[in-house]
């Protein structure tokens, strides 16, 4: 066997365990997806993989059949506002506190940016009472603001961190040659910076908004009414002991889902290179 | 200036009684904590509180679901943060958690009057009695059940005839699996560390007759026959479907319409998706088998209880009251129960449990033979743990019950982590770090 056979072989082994890896990850999903379309019955008879009678009926319940505690669509606006949200602060936080850590070298070794890790790594767990005294205290509680804030203390740490990669990678020279043009540091920052790190601005972004899309325990203290549920929370509330609305929790499932597919799949490549960007200094 | 004088006491006079008017006006707000999300549920609950809105309209009520898996941690921070509903629904456990938080006030008079009015069932009233006090009302309560398939009992074991001994009981199982060639698994049982499994295991328990407590509130866990029920529980575990060593509510659900389990100790509440969904009566309960001529199963009445800060106002302790007393009378309390959840949720009054609105609902008649065991036994032989005495006896019971140790023991013994000797004493080791005996008095 030549070197190119082997080579080509070898390829080939390791698409099958891509493929296979792939499959048994994508299979529940898969699974999900056909069953959200099975009337209750067939959800409940012994299992058949594919629906016998499909129907829509499950997504026309959650999305239609609404009750004074449950409004699946406005769960899923009230998600949707609260990550937008909580990413364009994250990235308006992470980014100048990013850029302000790359280009301070005593920033960087100092004692603000290690408490950033710190804050990062802290079990947030233990603050969840506090907290939510601390917003009930401030006429908080029960707003989606108190997530966004909340959100945004416990992503902009991380989101820093990723972007200080990036910027380190921006050549100094080019911003000196602006300011020798008379342009201002806010200028530079916003017109050569940012558009510099745009990779590393996706990738923190995506990391924003999926991280507080899926966000529960916060979601669950901070606010009171049920109307302001996130979508989380309101996909829970299909799964109540003794008596589980299989039809909407799937189709839930689903749809909870496809924010995040869209926001992720076209910059999947910006995540990846976001993540190891600084893994190997050149 | 006189004149002047008399206009302007007259005016503010006048502005006086405009605004107490418009206060007068403003209807008295109410908020309450359930735990009982599915649509039907909560449209009872709207049923009721539209019924009542329509009678009291200077009322105006609001529901807000919180998870039963939710309640313990939202209700503590709401209390540290003092975000508290009005009142709330809870079982004595949550109740208890509640209680040692010092945040809710007792109800004494209003549950002696309805207990007068409708004749509350003792052992359901009793469970939130303590320290001379009454600390909740039981609107509804729940009770296990030997539930069955009819029709798998005739095909594998030649009868439609339950089970009346826990012997009889393992023998079905047994047969059950072995000739339907594990195409339906004789029993139901739960092994994962959770809810489900502590309640299924507490109907061996009591019908073997251990209790987590003695009189005193010492802990008695590690007994011969707490050792008993659990070897009991691990032999019928044999007929289980495999991977029930994971399973909470929504696979037995899922079995028992599907057709996989023939039998499970669990609420009866299947019922509806049988009459909904399948429109077959190929569903039934019975009571618990006889285990050397006793039997016990487990009961959860659902309370109210009126927290502390309600109090300061004293417009929402009357409302709240109020829409107390209309949740009690029969008709109404119907709706919490039969319509609610057939099954799932029963009548906490005799009154209500022989109200006409409740037995002629249409899944409750189809099944009626169920209510009628499950009233039975809910008279009979169906306690709580921890609450068996008439009074409260140990304060750690929530915090036992919130650490599943019950379901741990069990989980360590389906799993072969440990034996059923070393599960008890370990589950006995770790009752003793939540325990706080209330002395007699």
């Amino acid at each position: 066997m030549n070197s190119l056979t082997a080579k080509r072989v070898n390829n080939l082994i390791a698409l099958m365990v891509i493929i296979v890896v792939l499959l048994l990850l994508i299979w529940p999903f898969f699974y999900i997806f056909v069953s959200s379309f099975k009337p209750l019955r067939e959800i409940m008879a012994r299992a058949v993989f594919f629906p016998v009678e499909a129907t829509w009926g499950n997504y026309e319940t959650l999305l239609f059949a609404r009750t004074p505690v449950r409004d699946f669509p406005r769960f899923l606006l009230n998600s949707l506002l609260v990550s937008l949200a909580t990413t364009a602060l994250s990235l308006t936080v992470a980014s100048i506190s990013g850029y302000g850590i790359a280009r301070g070298k005593r920033l960087k070794s100092g004692l603000l940016s290690r408490l950033l890790l710190l804050f990062y790594v802290f079990p947030t767990i233990v603050l969840l009472i506090p907290i939510h005294g601390m917003f009930t205290s401030v006429g908080l509680y029960d707003n989606l603001w108190s997530l966004v804030i909340v959100y945004t203390a416990m992503i902009a740490p991380f989101c820093t961190w990723l972007l200080v990669s990036f910027f380190e990678n921006i050549p100094k020279d080019l911003e000196e040659s602006a300011s020798l043009e008379g342009a201002s540091l806010f200028r530079i920052f916003i017109r050569i910076i940012l558009p510099l790190a745009a990779p590393g601005l996706v990738a923190a972004g995506a990391y924003a908004f999926i991280t507080s899309w899926g966000e529960y325990l916060f979601a669950l203290l901070l606010i009171g009414s049920s109307l302001k549920r996130t979508a989380p929370l309101g996909l829970a509330t299909f799964t109540a002991e003794q008596y589980i609305e299989w039809g909407p929790l799937l189709a839930g499932s689903i749809l909870i889902m496809v924010p995040v597919f869209l926001l992720f799949l076209p910059v999947s490549g910006y995540f990846i290179k976001g993540f190891t960007a600084g893994a190997v200094k050149e | 200036m006189k004149k002047i004088s008399v206009w302007l006491v007259g005016v503010t006079v006048l502005l006086l009684m405009s605004v107490g008017l418009v206060q007068a006006q403003e209807p008295v707000e109410i908020t309450f904590w359930h735990h009982e999300a599915p649509a039907h549920r909560v449209a009872a609950f709207q049923r009721v509180i539209d019924l009542f809105e329509a009678e009291n309209p200077g009322v105006q009520v609001t529901q807000e679901v919180v998870m039963w898996g939710d309640a313990w941690i939202k209700t503590l921070s709401a209390i540290e943060a003092g975000t508290l509903p009005d009142f709330q629904f809870s079982i004595p456990d949550l109740m208890m958690t509640v209680y040692r938080a010092g945040v809710v006030e007792p109800i004494t008079d209003l549950v002696k009057e309805i207990d007068e009015a409708y004749q509350l069932f003792p052992a359901q009233r009793d469970m939130y009695y303590h320290d001379g006090e009454y600390w909740g009302l039981p609107i509804f309560t729940m009770v296990m059940l030997w539930t069955y398939r009819p029709s798998f009992l005739e095909e594998f074991v030649g009868t439609t005839e339950p089970p009346r001994t826990w012997e009889e009981a393992l023998d079905y199982a047994r047969k059950i699996t072995e000739v339907s060639g594990e195409e339906v698994y004789g029993i139901g049982i739960g092994g994962a560390k959770n809810l489900m499994t502590t309640e299924q295991a507490y109907i061996f328990l009591n019908t073997v007759g251990a209790r987590f407590f003695d009189e005193q509130g010492n802990v008695i866990f590690n007994s011969p026959q707490t050792i008993e029920a659990i070897e009991l529980y691990k032999d019928f575990f044999e007929f289980n479907p495999p991977g029930a060593e994971a399973w909470s509510w929504g696979e037995i659900e899922l079995n028992i319409a599907a057709g996989t389990l023939a039998m499970s100790p669990y609420f009866p509440s299947v019922q509806k998706r049988f009459h909904e969904e399948f429109d077959s009566d190929d569903y039934a309960a019975a009571h618990i088998p006889f285990y050397n001529g006793r039997r016990g199963t487990i009961t959860y009445p659902n309370e109210v209880h009126i927290y502390k800060s309600t109090f300061e106002h004293p417009e929402r302790v009357a409302a709240v009251k109020d829409f107390i007393r209309f949740m009690m009378r029969p008709e109404i309390n119907a709706i919490l129960t039969a319509v609610q959840e057939p099954g799932g949720f029963f009548p906490t009054t005799v009154a209500a449990s022989q109200a006409d609105d409740y037995w002629n609902d249409p899944i409750v008649s189809r099944f009626e033979n169920i209510h009628r065991v499950a009233f039975e036994a809910l008279a009979d032989y169906a306690n709580l743990y921890g609450f068996e005495y008439g009074r409260w006896v140990n304060l750690g019971i929530g915090d036992i019950t919130g650490a599943d140790i019950l379901a741990d023991v069990v989980h360590r013994v389906v799993t072969g982590a440990m034996t059923v000797e070393e599960a008890v004493a370990w589950g006995h080791a770790e009752m003793e770090k939540f325990s706080e005996p209330v002395p007699l008095q």
